[in-house]
């Protein structure tokens, strides 16, 4: 009863917290271009600017995990860093199965697609930190590097997936470890860790305006590129089948639940819980692409860019880290 | 003057890129030109604005026997799985040496 209680006006909680995050400028950013996309407006920012903003906000990410990072204590890390391996290895398998089981999808689009679901975004880590930031919640120092441990495993464990036991064709690992470990979403990622955690904190101070203080801006603008990307894989909604925007919308949900648990097995606090469970939610758009093409050319793009971008990716920005969030408090709640 | 030689113009996905200009390193190209292209075809539209929307337009001139061979090594590889167009050309060239060994 107590539970049920507790349920219901979390419930309720969620609701508001769902339409501040929808009051949100770079939330609404991402609804204008969703909107312009749909609409056909004459809106199109050039493709110089999307390379250079996801420049921008990868190594700004990977530079403030940086810094929040040497605050750390190592040993704190460890454990919360094996389960989330456990998790990059446990959500694409999960994935494939629906896919393969209950989709009647072939095995090299359910690999693919799969591997998209295990990796990440980084868009989506950045939003769930402002959103927490935002109501001044605590959530641990080293999240970044969980970012980056979750964006590579699950995409390995795509293209096994994919070759297991089938065509002898044999894998081109040159180009696809070119992809995976020198594609900028990781190396950025990487880079801007190592350089936020040694550079000295006074110096780190001179580049904190545009890095720090202009970040909020540079993902709104970014959301409204990211809203008419989606827009136009919307648009390839009806192609790709219902199984899969049903995927699309329940997945994020599975994974954040797996999540959810695993945050709770490690420690975590209701912050660091959230995060985890959105970062398990959320699927890749830049490095899994990019290195499924190449690993696994006989998958169908349309059916992993449609449902990683068209549909998780704005469900997950307007509706899923509130909802998550909700979830993981819940959790806490429950657990304590 | 001039020399024949051919024209081997391809339009790809960019994703394959550096496969494509490792493949014409190969096959002793002496130089290539690539431009970013927009368009549709086959497989969908292609806007170039991301990186999984991006097309390119390729262009090498080379002897004949070099230029056929490449075509159908490029085709028999990429062809299959990748948005590949492909078509050959005869031009004239000036100062044929640039553009590989023979005539």
């Amino acid at each position: 009863m107590r539970v049920a209680i507790d349920w219901v006006f979390h419930l309720g909680t969620w609701n508001l917290d769902v339409l501040s995050n929808l009051l949100d400028p770079a939330v609404l950013c991402f609804l204008l271009g969703l909107t312009a996309g749909l609409t056909r407006a004459d809106l199109a920012l050039p493709r110089a600017l999307y390379e250079t903003l996801s420049v921008y906000l990868l190594l700004a990410i990977g530079l403030k995990g940086g810094v929040e990072l040497a605050r750390a204590a190592p040993q704190t890390i460890l454990l919360p860093l094996t389960g989330t391996l456990v998790l990059a290895l446990a959500i694409p398998l999960v994935a494939f199965f629906i896919l393969r089981k209950i989709g009647r999808f072939g095995k090299p689009d359910s690999a693919a697609i799969a591997a998209h679901y295990g990796s990440v975004s980084a868009v989506t880590f950045a939003i769930v930190l402002e959103y927490l930031r935002q109501s001044g919640r605590y959530f641990e120092d080293y999240t970044a590097v969980l970012l980056v441990v979750l964006e590579i495993p699950a995409i390995g464990v795509g293209i096994l997936l994919a070759r297991a036991g089938g065509s002898g064709k044999s894998i081109d690992w040159k180009h696809i470890s070119r992809e995976l470990f020198l594609g900028k979403s990781v190396f950025l990622l990487l880079g801007g860790l190592v350089i936020g955690a040694i550079a000295r904190p006074e110096a780190m101070e001179t580049i904190s305006p545009l890095f720090f203080g202009l970040f909020k801006g540079g993902l709104a603008l970014f959301l409204l590129e990211m809203g008419l990307l989606a827009s136009r894989r919307l648009a390839e909604v009806k192609k790709v089948g219902l199984f899969l925007v049903a995927f699309g919308l329940i997945m994020p949900m599975i994974s954040a639940t797996m999540g959810i648990a695993v945050a709770l097995l490690v420690g975590l606090s209701p912050g660091g819980t959230t995060v985890l469970a959105t970062l398990a939610a959320s699927a890749s758009y830049i490095a899994a692409p990019a290195a499924m093409r190449i690993a696994v050319p006989e998958a169908n793009p349309a059916l992993y860019l449609t449902a990683a971008l068209g549909i998780t990716f704005p469900f997950n920005v307007t509706l899923g880290i509130p909802l998550y969030d909700w979830a993981s408090r819940f959790a806490h709640q429950l657990g304590g | 003057m001039t020399t024949r030689k051919k024209l081997l113009t391809l339009i790809v996905e960019a994703a394959i890129e550096r496969q494509i200009a490792e493949e014409l390193g190969r096959a002793g190209v002496t130089g290539f030109t690539v431009v970013e292209a927009r368009g549709a075809g086959h497989r969908g539209q292609r806007r170039g604005d991301w990186d999984q929307n991006r097309n390119l337009r390729i262009e090498t001139i080379c002897d004949e026997a070099v230029a056929t061979e490449l075509a159908e090594r490029l085709l028999d590889r990429w062809g299959e799985n990748y948005a590949v167009v492909l078509w050959l050309q005869d031009v004239e060239v000036l100062r044929s040496s640039k553009f590989g060994s023979s005539g």
